[in-house]
């Protein structure tokens, strides 16, 4: 057999990365999410998903002109959701405005996957968990969003432990 | 010549903090090597401060998850599963911080890397089907809990309502029908539960994208409660249509006190097998470049 230390080598950087990331919920993000189009999105919540194996939440978002987009967004399932704190109709509810951070789908369009959600209270909740499957990017919130804001850089406290 | 005195003097610094590097690495490899039997040795603190079942078994009830070593939260415990380029990413494998990869034949490496080209748009939980043994146990995010009697080892595990059913001291069935999670039979052996579980299906991967393997799988398994708080965790896997030789891989398990168990019904409303379709029909957009 021919040896071959470059290929040898460039397999096992790739099982080392491919092999050993845990698997997260249910699917790659990749696939559907691109790590390097992160969104920050404020809107009115129009409909919630409390559903396995993600739930989804729906907000209107109003831009510049007045237009408004309804925008879906993947987050962790309700099992996950629960333990972090979240309870369902009591965190968020359909006609709250809320922040929501994440990253845009692959082929654009007004869908993405969430990492977090911020009420209008200034609470703080995870609604699902940062870009895998070494896809890497940029954290939301470290560029520009698409809408030319800003979210803040430093990541919120957990939220408080609830099993 | 100054210079090439600091030169040397430089050189030969580094050599010495290479080779003192080296020492602690050893010395805390062979630490680690020598842990798990040192903590079982009779009159050893944390073996004699965990719960022991009725005829001096390590007793594994309880409620626990892999692929996290971090006590918190459940955000905290599960934030960097997820793997992000530049961090080493929080392994299921928290004694070490690398393992070796599966020692894959020429033909199952290259789908393996096709499959990871693809990011892993061919992963069969997006279908909703088991990750099955071992890559269910090990993964993080979802808890499982143990049920343990002298005669038979339950594992319940709460994502896509898995569930494992070991006897102990029992021989495997000769008319098995290949299944997403195999046959296991269990026995102790001192402290440890070892399991032998054979009688897979080939539907699943072993552990990240891609990792394929054929009906001829056969799983060994240890698992040693250490601790309060840890099961250290052993699998060898063989695999003669696609592997080289065994793989083994070393990683713990984290007890998860107060955590219920609930449920996972993962068809319920997955939007994903719909979207992946979609994708499917351009590549282009999700494949990687390299």
């Amino acid at each position: 057999m021919k040896f071959r230390p470059l290929a040898i080598c460039l397999a096992g950087i790739v099982l080392a990365l491919g092999a050993s990331a845990p698997a997260r919920a249910h699917h790659s993000f990749g696939v559907e999410y691109d790590a390097n189009k992160p969104i920050s999105l404020t809107g009115t919540i129009t409909s919630i998903e409390w559903t396995n194996p993600h739930c989804f939440i729906y907000i209107d978002v109003k831009d510049k002109d007045g237009k408004v987009t309804n925008w879906k967004m993947e987050g962790f399932p309700p099992s996950v959701l629960y333990r972090s704190g979240w309870r369902r109709d009591v965190t968020v509810k359909v006609g709250d405005e809320i922040t929501m951070t994440g990253w845009q789908s692959r082929v654009g369009g007004p869908w993405g996957h969430s990492r977090e959600v911020t009420l209008k209270d200034g609470r703080k909740f995870y609604f699902g968990p940062p870009p895998g499957t070494g896809d890497g990017g940029n954290a939301p919130g470290a560029n520009p969003t698409p809408s030319g804001q800003t979210p803040p850089d430093a990541p919120p406290a957990p939220p408080a432990p609830r099993n | 010549m100054q210079i090439g005195k600091l030169t040397n003097g430089i050189v030969i610094a580094g050599l010495a903090t290479f080779l003192a590097a080296l020492l602690l690495f050893a010395t805390a490899a062979a630490a680690q090597a020598t842990g798990a039997a040192a903590a079982q040795q009779k009159g050893d603190d944390a073996s004699a401060k965990i719960p022991r079942t009725a005829d001096g078994k390590p007793d594994m009830t309880g409620v626990w998850q892999g692929g996290s070593n971090r006590i918190g939260t459940w955000e905290e415990a599960n934030v960097d599963g997820g793997f992000v380029p530049g961090n080493v990413p929080m392994t299921p494998f928290a004694i070490k911080d690398k393992q070796p990869p599966p020692p894959y034949q020429d033909w199952a490496q290259k789908k393996v890397d096709e499959s990871y080209a693809r990011r892993g748009v061919d992963e069969p939980m997006v279908r909703c089907l088991p990750p099955g043994v071992p890559r269910t146990t090990l993964m993080g995010l979802f808890p499982m809990q143990i049920v343990q009697t002298p005669k038979m080892v339950v594992m319940l595990f709460e994502v896509f309502h898995e569930f494992r059913l070991i006897p102990i001291d029992a021989k495997h069935p000769d008319d098995l029908d290949p299944s997403y999670m195999g046959d296991s039979v269990g026995h102790w052996e001192g402290d440890t539960l070892v399991v032998d579980v054979t009688g897979f299906n080939d539907k699943t991967w072993l552990s990240g994208v891609g990792t394929i393997h054929s009906e001829k799988l056969h799983v060994v398994e240890k698992f040693t409660r250490v601790d309060m708080n840890t099961i250290l965790y052993e699998d060898t896997v063989e695999d003669p249509v696609v592997f080289t030789g065994p793989w083994t891989r070393h990683g713990t398990i984290m007890l998860r006190p107060g955590t219920r168990l609930q449920e996972y019904e993962c068809v319920e409303n997955n939007d994903d097998l719909l979207r992946y379709n979609e994708m499917l029909k351009d590549e282009s957009v999700f494949r990687r470049k390299q």
